[in-house]
């Protein structure tokens, strides 16, 4: 039985800055395992770029980001590789199937049995039997079902989502909801960012973010 | 062995995603086609130029065509916000060492067409055909690693048309200044005989380049890629 590690961020007084423009300031949460947290905020409050800034995709202007796995401090490469991540400026490769696109993910992450699991996330986000077609052929709708299926391809201990439910029907808000649930039940801990209602009624904890 | 199936897979895809959309083999075969067709135009019914013009003009098409094509890979990533994905999974030397190989691959099957097309379109001789073959294949290598990562640098830019050409030239001024200098020994320039001698030393410095560029690409790419 594989030993499930537990996990805790940690931001502490985080400043972005783009130039002049200040995108956040003195952000600061603490989570553990098992704690979802939903970031909302009036449009350029700075929710996507703290969501990235967690995942190590940016670096902050001021203060800092700690991600502990089982005790261990992860630095910003590592916090890259083991974050569950899909935002709606994440794409994948339309030349590409469905399931060559969690093949491929896979083997760059040296996952071992990348098949089976990339089956089962099919199944899991609603893709069943859509994975050989390729994903230029695909709707809006089942693009995000695959960026949860990437998202989720490492079994990651931490979830970051950009306005997961985007573009998806109802049925496909539940799969956010299940997915999301299902995260923190094992132990994991999940941060969304969205300013849909429904959405919002993912998580336990909030945090506003100010313009 | 983790990273050697990690930079394998994106070689793959990179192929896979080439073979599918032919993004970098359309514009380079096309640039290469229409520089071959503008220098046999320009030749018809007049005096061919000497070996030391026609190892130049081999250079120029290798050196421009490599600058059209390669850079395409990293731009393609960034726009179509596939770029993302890949930052989040793999490790970025693994990406550089992907794309490298896959940039090689067509630039070596791109020289290994247009080069023997150029000089018999020239009618010159090759006097030294195994001299030629590896100051091409080292020449070739070099260009695709600093090709590589001046392509993933200048993806990040606004302003991409003709920087790559731009950055990559002083860089790269080495590599060609050896490469016409080795082609022209196994053109037979000074070296009638045919003789290995001439174009040593210019080995040496390609295969020394090539050496120090994948070196220093796999300890600066990470900086490049993910900041």
């Amino acid at each position: 039985m594989l030993e499930i590690q537990p996990v805790e961020l940690e931001l502490t007084q985080i400043a972005k800055t783009y130039g002049r423009r200040r995108a956040l300031r003195g952000v600061s949460l603490a989570v553990t395992g098992g704690e979802v947290v939903v970031v909302s905020g009036p449009n350029g409050s700075g929710k996507s770029t703290l969501l990235k800034i967690v995942a190590g995709l940016l670096r902050a202007t001021g203060g800092a980001v700690t991600m502990r796995l089982g005790g261990r401090p992860l630095d910003p490469a590592e916090r890259r590789r083991s974050v569950g991540y899909a935002s709606p400026d994440l794409s994948l490769y339309t030349e590409l199937t469905g399931r060559e696109n969690l093949r491929f993910f896979a083997a760059v992450r040296g996952l071992p049995h990348s098949f089976d699991r990339g089956e089962s996330l099919l199944d899991t986000v609603g893709l069943t039997g859509r994975g050989d077609e390729f994903v230029s052929a695909y709707s809006s709708g089942m693009r995000q079902r695959l960026r949860l299926a990437f998202a989720l391809l490492h079994e990651p201990r931490v979830l970051l989502l950009d306005e997961p439910s985007a573009t998806l029907d109802e049925e496909g808000v539940e799969l956010v909801r299940r997915i999301v649930a299902d995260h923190a039940a094992s132990g994991g801990l999940a941060l969304l960012a969205t300013n849909d209602p429904r959405e919002k009624a993912f998580g336990e904890r909030s945090l506003v973010l100010g313009n | 062995m983790s990273w050697v199936t990690e930079a394998a897979a994106v070689f793959v895809k990179e192929w896979v995603s080439e073979w599918r959309t032919r993004v970098s083999l359309s514009s380079v075969g096309l640039f290469a086609a229409c520089s071959l067709t503008l220098i046999a135009l320009a030749l018809r019914g007049g005096a061919a130029p000497g070996r030391e013009a026609a190892a130049a003009l081999l250079w120029i098409v290798i050196f421009f065509t490599a600058a059209t094509g390669l850079g395409r890979s990293f731009v393609h990533e960034e726009e179509r916000g596939t770029a993302l994905a890949l930052r989040l999974s793999a490790r970025a030397t693994a990406v550089w060492a992907g794309k490298y190989v896959a940039n090689a691959t067509v630039l070596t099957l791109l020289t290994a067409i247009a080069s023997p097309m150029l000089v018999a379109m020239l009618g010159i001789r090759v006097v030294n055909v195994p001299l030629f073959f590896f100051v091409l294949l080292l020449g070739v290598l070099a260009l695709a690693a600093v090709m590589t990562l001046t392509a993933a640098l200048v993806a990040q830019a606004t302003a991409r048309s003709g920087l790559l050409a731009a950055l990559s030239f002083p860089v790269l001024a080495p590599v060609l200044l050896a490469g016409v200098h080795g082609v022209e020994a196994a053109m037979g320039v000074g070296n009638l005989s045919g003789s290995i001698e001439p174009g040593l030393g210019d080995l040496q410095v390609l295969g020394s380049y090539v050496v120090v560029a994948v070196t220093a690409s796999l300890m600066l790419f990470d900086f490049v890629w993910n900041d």
